[in-house]
């Protein structure tokens, strides 16, 4: 099965003026990347990382200064007609619509130029339209759409020429909630229909909704990739337990008992008046709940919670070491 | 007074250094160097293929080309203090109206004579312009009435530009009627009555006569009354504006209105 | 083909809603012509020539200035609101894109001759028409000469800074040079070669042999020809000025994130 996405030792450098004199920024640097097909596939990173250069080359808008990319199959650098023709992308904002056209003929148009025409042209258009929800405001000047709309109209754009694979870049930066909620909602149907999805983020909470793998990049290169779930064990910050307890006081011995089990890193016990918390440190996930379950049942238990480390607390660690 | 005239200049140079600055140098000659000198070719060239001679036509949009600043350089100051959104801080402060809208003219007025001045000096090499005749002392005179008059116009419009976003219209308009009317490529009587009417409320038709007769030798008294009579609408202009900018002020005021976007 | 006569299509029409301005805008860039239109027909009274010079020199300067508004900046307007990505990432050739601009801008300038004639026709200034069909002819090969010009500088104005500074220069140029007001030959020497190379001269003499006869018993087929030939030149200029600012701007981009 050939990779939707596929990039060996993807290099781009960038020369910039600045006071000092002119200088190289490396934007990639040496990325490997594998995308298989179907995937909604999230690239997370600060700014300066490396996402929109990604993005860019994987369009064709940029050249890769060394490596390879390919989309399906082909080449970006050699056949950049057929990668072309293949791929949908949003680079979100308020721009890269026509302000002038209206919502429909925005889509027409960009069908148009990727040869989809006539009945078959309005057709889709009114479908996708009716999917992004501008149905009512389709025949409307794109330059009187709230943000929020033109986000919308962006997808429904890339999506005109049915292309197996949409690029997305930063689809929900400056929406507010409801709005970049209704935008993932619609990613996520748009998956549902088998295409293959590279999205952008530096939102943790939208990767960790949508996306079925990740990578993480910083300063151009790969730091992890991987499910969600295995990015969240690289994360610094252990599993905590909190138990609250209806009787107090948990004596030594309890807390001794359950230091001693495995994966326990710490446990500290909190005085709230007539109740005591006990919050236990582990290095081990959520493994260790039911055995402090049972030394504290003792002491009557009325509320458990576990908190997992969260995926900004591995990107965190991932990135900021 | 000293101090009236003193906040004249210095608002003149502020305005001017703030409004045009961001002009490149190339920019700046070819709007204040190649367009009026493109003009004058186009005209001369068009009397000389009718069989009329085009020395008249190269004085007329000699001068008729410092209207490339007394108007629009004029009404762009004001336009763009809108745009800058400093218009605000101009009129909040203690002061005189009359001083600081006139003392943006300064600059354009200076900057007009030389742009004429290099007209000139090109319709001499290329057109073979003679001005071996011309009155040394009343010519430049003659520069000055005229385009401080062409500025009080700009004034006019600045005062409109505040409010307004159809700048290239007012500013075109202006020009191109001076252009058309004025007596710059043909002599007003030629124009049907109506027309010849425009042209004598309008700065620059008594002005351009004037020098006309100075740079052929005439004397500064036989020029006076029609630059007297140029002065006297100039100085309409400029009292239309000065009444004008007070009215945008209140109405501005009382509707919020002052920098629309 | 028949997919990129419709993209093609599709870009004339975008690009004639693009370049709709105000009306505001556009009566700015009509006074000019108006302007000469009243100093033709009175600086030599009672002259064909003269008239002639008013009605279709205003007319020619008309839509010269109306195709520099709506075209001069078109690949910066494409490139500032984000649109170039668009059309840089179709599988359809960016030439077709380019033509389509091309005719988009050639149809705005007949606004110019719209307002003019009407005008013209009102004051009782038209002059009488030799030959109608070759006068339609030559506005129909100015419109297009001036849009392949126009794109030629709007793609210029991207590739390199130092254009964009020419500006109203530009535009007042093609008046001096192309015999818009009268015949280019007399120009200096050099300056009409110049003016010969420009597609524009061609087609405004189309319009004037249209009026007054054709120059120097010249036959009418050849500054059509002319003209077609050297707005086929420019257009080709302009894509391959736009194939290589494409590939630098793909190869050079600012760095993002």
């Amino acid at each position: 099965m050939v990779a939707a996405i596929e990039c060996q030792a993807l290099t781009r450098s960038f020369r910039t003026r600045s006071r000092q004199g002119p200088r190289e920024v490396l934007a990639l640097a040496g990325l490997d990347l594998s995308v298989g097909p179907g995937t909604l596939f999230g690239v997370l990173g600060p700014n300066g990382a490396g996402k929109t250069t990604l993005v860019r080359i994987l369009t064709t808008l940029l050249l890769p200064t060394s490596g390879h990319a390919r989309v399906a199959g082909f080449d970006v650098v050699d056949h950049p007609n057929r990668v072309r023709a293949s791929v949908g992308f949003t680079f979100g904002g308020d721009r890269g619509l026509y302000g002038r056209l209206t919502g429909r003929e925005n889509l027409l148009y960009a069908g148009a130029l990727h040869g989809v025409h006539g009945r078959d042209a309005r057709r889709r258009a009114a479908e996708l339209l009716d999917v992004v929800g501008l149905r009512e405001s389709a025949s409307r000047r794109v330059e009187t759409y709230s943000r929020g709309m033109r986000q919308r109209l962006h997808l429904a754009r890339a999506l005109m020429h049915r292309p197996p694979l949409l690029l997305l870049d930063e689809p929900t930066t400056g929406l507010d909630p409801k709005a970049a909620r209704e935008v993932r909602q619609l990613v996520k149907r748009i998956q549902s229909t088998g295409a293959t999805i590279l999205l952008t983020t530096h939102l943790m909470p939208e990767a960790e909704e949508l996306c079925d793998a990740l990578a993480v990049l910083a300063r151009g290169r790969l730091l992890a990739a991987g499910r969600p779930s295995e990015l969240k064990q690289r994360s610094s910050q252990p599993t905590v337990i909190e138990v609250e307890v209806e009787t107090s006081p948990v004596g030594r011995d309890a807390v001794a008992a359950i230091r001693a089990l495995d994966h326990v890193v710490a446990v500290e016990v909190l005085d709230e008046g007539q109740r005591q918390r006990v919050r236990v440190h582990s290095s081990g996930g959520s493994g260790p709940l039911l055995d402090v379950l049972r030394r504290l049942e003792l002491h009557g238990l009325r509320t458990v919670n576990v908190r997992e480390p969260t995926l900004e607390d591995a990107y965190l660690a991932l990135v900021h070491g | 007074m000293f101090d009236a005239a003193r906040l004249f200049v210095t608002v003149g140079w502020y305005s001017y250094k703030a409004l045009f600055i961001w002009l490149t140098p190339i920019g700046y000659v070819m709007s204040k160097v190649a367009v009026p000198l493109l003009q004058i070719t186009v005209f001369a060239l068009l009397a000389r293929s009718l069989g009329l001679e085009p020395g008249q036509r190269v004085i007329g949009n000699a001068v008729q080309s410092a209207a490339l600043n007394g108007v629009f350089g004029t009404m762009m100051a004001l336009h763009g203090e809108r745009n800058f959104h400093t218009l605000a801080f101009l009129i909040a402060s203690p002061a005189n109206r009359l001083v600081t809208f006139g003392g943006r003219i300064l600059a354009h007025v200076v900057d007009g004579m030389i742009v004429v001045l290099l007209g000139l000096t090109f319709g001499v090499i290329v057109f073979g312009l003679d001005l071996s005749h011309a009155n040394r002392v009343g010519t430049p005179l003659a520069f000055a009435v005229t385009v401080t008059a062409i500025s009080g116009l700009g004034l006019l419009l600045g005062s409109a530009a505040l409010v307004t976003r159809d700048i290239l219209l007012l500013g075109n308009v202006a020009y191109w009627t001076l252009v058309a009317l004025c007596g710059v490529n043909l002599p007003v009587d030629q124009l049907p009555e109506p027309l010849r009417m425009v042209a004598q409320v309008l700065p620059l038709t008594r002005g351009l006569q004037a020098v006309r007769l100075l740079l052929a030798g005439g004397s500064l008294a036989q020029a006076a009354p029609l630059l007297a009579g140029e002065l006297l609408v100039g100085a309409a202009y400029y009292a239309a504006a000065y009444v004008a900018f007070q009215a945008i002020e209140r109405v501005a005021a009382r509707r919020a209105t002052l920098e629309l976007d | 083909m028949a997919s990129w006569l419709r993209a093609g299509l599709w870009a004339t029409r975008a690009q004639l809603r693009q370049a709709t301005v105000s009306a505001g805008t556009f009566a700015g860039v009509a006074i000019a012509p108006l302007s000469i239109l009243i100093i033709g027909a009175f600086m030599l009274p009672g002259s064909p020539a003269g008239m002639a010079r008013g009605v279709f020199g205003s007319t020619l300067v008309g839509m010269w200035s109306t195709v520099f508004l709506a075209a001069s900046l078109d690949i910066s307007r494409e490139r500032t609101q984000e649109t170039l990505p668009l059309i840089i990432s179709a599988p359809v050739p960016t030439a077709v894109v380019l033509i389509g601009k091309i005719l988009g801008n050639a149809l705005v300038s007949f606004a110019a001759v719209a307002v003019v004639f009407t005008v013209a026709v009102l004051a009782g200034l038209f002059p009488l028409v030799v030959d109608a069909p070759l006068l339609v002819s030559g506005l129909v090969l100015f419109a297009v000469s001036s849009a392949t010009v126009g794109l030629l500088v709007s793609v210029a104005y991207v590739v390199t800074r130092a254009a964009t500074g020419l500006g109203n220069a530009l535009e007042m140029g093609v008046w001096v040079l192309c015999g818009l007001l009268y015949p280019v030959s007399i120009l200096p020497g050099p300056v009409e070669a110049l003016a010969r190379a420009l597609p524009m001269t061609w087609s405004a003499r189309v319009v004037y042999a249209a009026v007054q006869g054709a120059e120097d018993g010249e036959r009418a087929g050849t500054p059509v020809a002319l003209s077609l030939a050297l707005a086929a030149a420019t257009t080709l200029a302009a894509i391959l000025l736009y194939r290589l600012a494409e590939r630098r701007w793909r190869a050079a981009a600012e760095p993002h994130d």
